[in-house]
């Protein structure tokens, strides 16, 4: 049986790993709505933001019962703060993911642009990474983390370059400005998932390491 | 190791045994001055032998024989001219169970002075009020000094203990489970007292309580089937300590 902490870990663990399927599946749908119009899934991504919201403060309230009630030390300790931050990335990466489903209608049409600047692709990589981070996390994997944690910061070289390619063509093409215009916001938007789940990664080290991979 | 006159209590290679029983196992160790440094771990591991070898309190029991070094400012306090006596009014002791004697309360904190050559009564007074204000128990008793030691609660009786131990004056202070038996109240008042003391004496505390470990020191030693399997910062030991012995009894999944 397990002790009333450890069931406490357990729940916590399970939230957070119920908050990256809900963003995999909110990744998802904002790769669809790129394509095609549909309602119903703009809906749905509503609805999931909303889940992720209350789990985000449902995180929250129970960390704050488990320092209160277990006083955790070491990798415990490690574990739950390293929690509480992931909880606060995946809200964020949620709330940028509704914001590409809802800036979507303005682009779906350029469907030859968005291929040209590989959107898709570049959104399809995040997709990827949010399940990678689920694997690393619920294993404590911190060599797969420290993968993830570099693909990260090369996805989002990559947004900056696409960025780049996307200005210098406004600057070009004045036709072009507001189609652009989303775009840009697009791709900064994919890069900054990408810099929420390097966190992410970052915070997973942490649990195993002890030390951070970001500024140091 | 640093130099031995580096630290204020320095060991090396320490052995203790109890007749056949190996109490501790080749500990070396240095304590920093004007620090508190706490040992923790499991009953029986050896914390309080250990504690007790520093003011040769083990001397007391007749199979008690202890091999290395234990040096208190660079003097090994085991050599054979050593005066015990005053080894231990250095290095005094307050206990998990607090033991006034059936006195008042000027008397026990005066008793150490007193068979120390200080018969002046103002000397005396003076003495007994800075020891009482230094263990924040000035205020509660400064009208009733006459009163038995007796009559105060178990928090107030550990402080006039502590008094007592400061009156004559000395360096470093064993503290074996101070505050165990006490209310939160109290712990938290012995705890803030620690963390005033260690501006003036070198504190080394025993305690099972891993909170105040964490809270009142500033360095952590494990000790383990009579051996120190890690000694750090208390806030490395707490936060990400380097053995996984450590780490198992910190997060309570010990055996």
């Amino acid at each position: 049986m397990q002790s009333f902490f450890e069931t406490e870990l357990t729940k916590l663990k399970k939230r957070i790993l119920k908050m990256l399927d809900l963003v995999d599946i909110q990744l998802d749908q904002a790769g669809q709505s790129l394509l095609n119009p549909d309602f119903e899934l703009v809906d749905a991504a509503l609805k999931n933001e909303n889940q992720l919201d209350k789990l985000d403060i449902k995180i929250d309230k129970l960390c704050q019962r488990i320092f209160a009630l277990a006083q955790p030390v070491a990798t415990d300790l490690r574990f739950i703060m390293s929690s509480l931050r992931i909880g606060n990335e995946i809200e964020r990466i949620g709330d940028i993911t509704l914001d590409i489903i809802s800036r979507s209608e303005n682009v779906r049409s350029y469907s030859d642009v968005l291929k040209e600047y590989k959107i898709n692709k570049l959104l399809k990589e995040t997709i990827k990474t949010n399940k990678r981070i689920s694997e690393a996390y619920s294993n404590n994997n911190n060599l797969l983390a420290k993968e993830i944690f570099d693909s990260c910061k090369q996805l989002e070289e990559t947004c900056n370059q696409v960025f780049n390619e996307i200005i210098g063509e406004m600057t070009k093409k004045s036709q072009v400005i507001t189609i652009a215009t989303d775009l840009i916001l697009i791709v900064r938007n994919i890069e900054r998932i990408s810099n929420h789940m390097e966190n992410i990664a970052d915070s997973i080290v942490f649990v195993v390491e002890g030390k951070r991979l970001k500024h140091s | 190791m640093k130099d031995p006159k580096d630290s204020k209590v320095f060991v090396k290679d320490l052995s203790v045994y109890y007749g056949q029983n190996m109490a501790l196992n080749s500990i070396s160790m240095e304590i920093p001055e004007k620090k508190v440094t706490a040992f923790i771990g499991p009953s029986g591991c050896g914390k309080s032998t250990f504690l007790r070898t520093l003011n040769r309190m083990n001397d007391l029991i007749d199979s008690f024989r202890a091999e290395g070094e234990v040096k208190i400012d660079g003097i090994n306090i085991y050599q054979k001219n050593i005066d015990v006596v005053n080894l231990r009014k250095k290095v005094g002791m307050i206990f998990q169970k607090s033991n006034p004697f059936a006195k008042s309360i000027y008397e026990n904190v005066a008793y150490g002075p007193r068979i120390n050559g200080i018969g002046d009564k103002k000397n005396l007074d003076e003495i007994v009020e800075k020891s009482l204000k230094q263990a924040a128990i000035w205020e509660e008793v400064k009208d009733r000094l006459q009163s038995s030691a007796l009559s105060l609660s178990g928090g107030q009786q550990q402080r006039i203990c502590i008094a007592r131990t400061l009156a004559v004056n000395p360096d470093i202070i064993l503290m074996d489970e101070p505050a165990s038996a006490l209310d939160p109240i109290s712990t938290s008042k012995i705890e803030e007292l620690i963390h005033d003391l260690k501006n003036f004496y070198t504190i080394i505390i025993v305690t099972h309580n891993m909170q105040q470990a964490a809270r009142t020191s500033d360095l952590t030693a494990f000790f383990y089937l009579g051996e120190l399997i890690e000694m750090d910062k208390t806030r490395t030991i707490f936060t990400n300590p380097a053995k996984k012995q450590t780490e198992d009894y910190i997060t309570g999944r010990f055996g």
